[in-house]
């Protein structure tokens, strides 16, 4: 095993509109996935996590305009492939769960056609292999009743079974990477547990590395092993997974993490961040967090900051908040 | 599995074809419409066998005849005769075989002109291609769509083959944006993006994933267009401009009898009355199958 990356992006951008007044959606993204490594990237609506995975698997249309340094799979350069090629590549090592189930499917044919086309694209065989193998994938996923599912359609399917017959179809080709993109939000939060369970066993016993997107951080403390805040485009935080949870370094990650309700236990109201997201026309001269920034200094409205290397995590703050380690008051 | 759960599911679940009869059946008056449709499908196909006499046989004995069940020199003319002492019976019922391939005909060439228009203007929204078929299409509504027919069939020149080219040029614009919107709407979702993903090109793309789930409102603006095409194939009739006398076409009938209107009321009313409820039977049935195919407009 080489320990070279599965996927690298470096400095990507994606940008949407005029060139002149053009909406930063992705800004200057970089970060890397090892193989079988679980990341997950967290932040709320409107930070760019699924378009940073749009982009990476060349979805982003024309009139967004897709930048990076570097955009590569196993090595190979994904941005100078032929798209035949990159095509290929992506549908057999790189798989996607999408966040709504129910559109997710292709509402005209049935559970087994869809999976049997997949196989087919793949593996081959006969019908009968390839129906035994999509009967075979149901029950991976762990869905009641397979035999009946298989001759389901997609309207006929609650949004939990959608989301794990996605899920199959994501798994049927073996993929090296699998990016689920808010698998669990569609669901019911009972089912979110199971959903979760199920792709970390599935994760596991494929060896694949898996991209969680989700901008929900109890999500990511069970599952991941690294995670990237992002904030407006921006990734404003990376950090190994217990310590951002104990020790977030930037003022955005401690807000995030102190807006979780399990954190605000006994609490009359749940600790929130005042204001939203800075859209195309009001990006902040500065740091881009600085209007929400409980801890702002002049220096962040003029400047904005780089992603510095810290101990153990790298954030974009000129003022990091101290490890426990540090006593020493904030300046 | 345990008793209990398997007591808990139904036995399978409905094939789609099931279930679009099921919500069909509900519709009575669509039910009635589609009988009527099956009837002139019938009619059409065995025009030969049912027809009485042949649709061109002059009975100069028997011109303009009452509709009786009495025989006039041992003939019976159930529906009477017209000018020219023809069976206006089976002339009806040879119309039918003409009405039906008309509207199969210019619904079929529209149809398909306008799923390939669409599903191109779709897939390169704000492009070319896009502007330049849409405002084509606009240009076409904007024309009174008769005004239109006859303009079409006066380049052509008249007969039944140009009329129906001409009644699918009027009705590809409905199909061309009915298309668009449909596609476009589908475009916006998951699985679209997951079938990219997995290395769909765009012909698969839009002929094996968009399309079949932009069929229902197709259907449904097809069958209305059946009944278009009939009224504006009888119109251009009428004008003249479609089917040539002595083809027993509806239109045409109803103009070659125009000047009995005082005298024979039979002649004008039995063509006007197969059109009117051919065409109320293909509505009724559009109407039936829009509600069945689109749950979504249920109220």
């Amino acid at each position: 095993m080489s320990t070279a990356p599965l996927l690298d992006v470096e400095h990507l951008s994606v940008e949407f509109g005029a060139p002149g007044a053009a909406l930063h959606a992705v800004d200057d993204v970089s970060f890397s996935v090892s193989a079988r490594e679980v990341v997950g990237i967290v932040g709320e609506s409107g930070s760019g996590k699924s378009v940073t995975a749009l982009a990476v698997l060349g979805l982003v249309d024309a009139p967004g305009r897709v930048r990076a340094e570097r955009l590569a799979f196993d090595g190979r350069d994904l941005q100078g492939m032929p798209a035949r090629e990159r095509r290929s590549l992506l549908g057999g090592d790189i798989a996607m769960i999408f966040q709504d189930p129910m559109t997710s499917l292709n509402p005209s044919f049935s559970v087994a056609f869809q999976l049997m086309e997949t196989i087919a694209l793949h593996e081959g065989g006969t019908r009968r292999a390839r129906r035994a193998r999509a009967l075979q994938l149901l029950k991976d996923v762990e869905i009641p009743d397979a035999e009946r599912r298989l001759d389901a359609f997609p309207h006929q399917l609650s949004g939990g079974m959608s989301q794990r017959v996605m899920l199959a179809m994501a798994i049927a080709c073996n993929p090296r990477l699998l990016i689920a993109d808010e698998p669990t939000t569609a669901l019911d939060v009972t089912i979110q547990a199971q959903m979760l369970a199920l792709l970390l066993r599935l994760q596991r016993r494929h060896g694949m590395a898996l991209v969680l997107i989700t901008h929900d951080l109890g999500v990511v403390a069970e599952v991941a092993e690294r995670v990237l805040v992002m904030y407006a485009g921006q990734v404003v935080e990376t950090a190994g997974v217990p310590g951002v949870f104990e020790e977030p370094r930037h003022p955005y990650s401690e807000a995030l993490l102190a807006s979780l309700p399990e954190r605000n236990a006994g609490q009359r109201r749940l600790k929130s961040l005042a204001g939203v997201v800075p859209g195309a026309f009001d990006r902040p001269p500065g740091c881009l967090l600085a209007p929400r920034c409980p801890y702002v200094q002049a220096r962040c409205n003029g400047e904005r900051p780089a992603l510095f290397e810290l101990d153990a995590s790298r954030a974009r703050c000129f003022f990091p908040l101290p490890t426990h380690a540090e006593v020493a008051p904030r300046p | 599995m345990t008793t209990a759960a398997a007591i808990a599911t139904p036995a399978a679940l409905p094939a789609p074809a099931t279930e679009l009869w099921r919500a069909f059946r509900r519709n009575r008056g669509a039910v009635a419409g589609l009988g009527f449709v099956v009837l002139l499908m019938l009619f059409a196909l065995l025009a030969n066998v049912i027809a009485p006499y042949s649709p061109s046989e002059q009975f100069r004995d028997a011109t303009l005849a009452r509709p009786s069940l009495t025989p006039i020199g041992g003939h019976v003319f159930l529906l009477g005769t017209d000018e020219v002492g023809r069976d206006i019976l089976s002339r009806l019922i040879h119309g039918t075989r003409l009405s039906l391939v008309i509207g199969l005909v210019s619904v079929s060439l529209s149809l398909s002109g306008g799923v390939l228009l669409g599903l191109v203007a779709g897939f390169h929204r704000g492009r070319a291609a896009e502007f330049t078929i849409m405002r084509a299409m606009d240009v076409l509504l904007a024309l009174p769509s008769l005004l239109l027919a006859v303009a079409v069939v006066a380049v052509l020149g008249p007969g039944l083959a140009n009329a129906m080219y001409a009644i699918a040029i009027v009705m590809l614009p409905h199909f061309v944006r009915l298309t668009r919107g449909a596609v476009l709407g589908e475009l916006a979702k998951d699985y679209v993006a997951a079938s990219r993903l997995a290395g769909a090109s765009t012909a698969r793309l839009m002929f094996d994933t968009v399309l079949p789930n932009c069929a229902a409102p197709l259907i449904v603006q097809a069958t209305l267009g059946f009944s278009s095409a009939i009224l504006d194939a009888a119109a251009l009739g009428f004008l003249g401009l479609g089917a040539q006398p002595p083809t027993p076409e509806w239109g045409s009938m109803l103009a070659s009898a125009l000047e009995f209107i005082q005298s024979a009321w039979w002649v004008v009313t039995l063509p006007g009355l197969a059109i009117l409820l051919t065409v109320l039977a293909f509505n009724l049935t559009g109407d039936g199958l829009r509600d069945a195919l689109d749950p979504k407009l249920k109220t």
